[in-house]
């Protein structure tokens, strides 16, 4: 050690360790002391040491397995709105999120309207051609037709989502969850209203809705690219507005 | 460690694309993406809140006062430093929070003739001859309830998030010196819990 050297104390030798809170000089003086002085650099090593082992048996007490669901219970209602710009396919899933019926509940009375219809129909239609008597009257029949679009609209909104913004995909995803729920009622719903094509569509879209359902990440290229491929998105866009009209003309099949 | 969140999605093992995407739909105010966000990141955090702040329950606290901050302030994230980062850095904030209602009581002065201050209690100990593990952590235990907030809140900021002195100093309101005289008391009681229990001869 240089003999002009100030004696380095430990705090010194602390701040050296952090390199921080002393002037380049100092810092400079002290590497050059750790160089020629055995002992100094013992206790730097002591020091280090210590710091080590206080760092490692620093207590923590981990955090039970329900941490992250409890923080988010807490915090999802007192999350104030963003007043950010949101993308228009964002906005378009949160503008469809209160319409949305309870599914099943839904599909259920729609079934039974369709029921109930088919039933008048056949009662006060006579005689009647094959197609005209399968039909419900109006009022069922357009109830059928504008919940079913709703629900292809839906869908299509989903598929977009896959297709083109897998960034998105946990939207896509919570969507195509709630979709599956009554996609098949819908299904059966059509198939009863005598629209074979569009249950056969409907069950067409029933695979990729459950596989874009369990998409655990983002959403698989090779499933965006499929419905690009078949041209999904479009299809159930023509879908709903065939729906909407056929179901509300009744004049003719899809 | 990697787990499982509610969603479905793995956490604390994302890929910084995935996160960036994230983060980028959190802006947008789809809570899901925030969600995911929080599940990645909630147990580090309350890991640096508990060590701030010596208790899991107040640790939980700051975590959630940290993540309505990150979501009122998202747009502040230029993304040049890590999420991640600048997650901790608010959680920082939000635990030092609730350290300011327990009121920090740091000497506004430095206490200069600590500045020569040794952190070995005996010059002549042998400095790897320390108190075993278990030991180690009982004393340390013990130490750190000695510790005044301030001491532990100094220690924790420079030790393990690598706050400069400066910075410290300004959370605690009170100048350079008297940070680092703050920090050297807290080594020595820390240093204090290595030494081994000597029997008398």
């Amino acid at each position: 050690m240089k003999a002009s050297m100030n004696p380095i104390s430990d705090g010194e030798l602390l701040l050296y360790h952090y390199r921080d809170g002393l002037d380049a000089e100092r810092n400079s003086e002290i590497e050059d002391a750790l160089f020629y002085d055995a002992e100094l650099r013992l206790r730097l090593a002591a020091l280090r040491e210590a710091l080590g082992r206080v760092g490692e048996a620093w207590p923590s007490d981990e955090p039970d397995a329900g941490l992250e669901a409890r923080v988010w219970g807490r915090l999802a209602p007192a999350l104030p709105p963003r007043r950010a710009s949101r993308s228009p396919l964002t906005r378009l899933l949160g503008w469809i999120e209160p319409l949305r019926p309870a599914p099943l509940a839904f599909a259920g009375l729609l079934i039974a309207t369709l029921g109930i219809g088919y039933l008048i129909g056949q009662r006060s239609v006579a005689p009647a051609t094959n197609e005209q008597a399968l039909l419900a009257p109006d009022a069922s029949s357009r109830v059928l037709g504008a919940y079913l679009a709703a629900h292809l609209q839906q869908t299509e909104r989903a598929l977009l989502v896959a297709a083109n913004s897998p960034q998105e995909s946990a939207a896509a995803r919570d969507l195509a969850t709630h979709l599956l729920e009554s996609h098949r009622l819908y299904a059966a719903a059509a198939e009863r209203a005598g629209k074979p094509a569009l249950a056969r569509f409907l069950r067409e879209l029933d695979p990729v809705l459950i596989e874009l359902a369990n998409e655990q990440d983002a959403i698989a290229p090779a499933l965006g690219e499929e419905i690009r491929r078949r041209d999904l998105a479009f299809k159930t866009r023509a879908a709903a507005a065939l729906a909407r009209r056929e179901f509300g003309t009744q004049t003719r099949s899809l | 460690m990697a787990s499982r969140g509610i969603l479905g999605g793995m956490t604390e093992s994302q890929s910084p694309e995935t996160e960036a995407r994230w983060v980028n739909a959190a802006r947008r105010g789809d809570p899901v993406a925030f969600r995911r966000l929080v599940e990645t990141h909630a147990r580090p955090l309350h890991r640096v809140c508990q060590r701030l702040l010596g208790d899991a329950a107040a640790a939980e606290d700051a975590l959630q006062d940290a993540f309505i901050n990150a979501w009122r302030g998202l747009e502040r994230f230029d993304g040049r430093s890590a999420f991640g980062s600048w997650l901790r850095r608010i959680a920082v904030n939000a635990a030092l929070g609730q350290l300011r209602q327990r009121r920090i009581e740091v000497p506004l002065e430095s206490e200069s003739e600590e500045g020569d201050a040794s952190f070995f209690t005996d010059r002549h100990e042998d400095p790897f001859e320390h108190a075993s593990g278990h030991e180690f952590g009982q004393r340390l235990g013990i130490v750190l309830q000695g510790l005044s907030r301030a001491e532990r809140c100094a220690f924790v900021l420079r030790h393990f998030e690598q706050y400069p002195l400066e910075d410290i100093a300004g959370e605690l309101g009170c100048n350079v010196n008297a940070c680092k005289q703050t920090v050297f008391r807290a080594v020595r009681k820390l240093r204090a819990a290595l030494s081994p229990v000597r029997s008398e001869p």
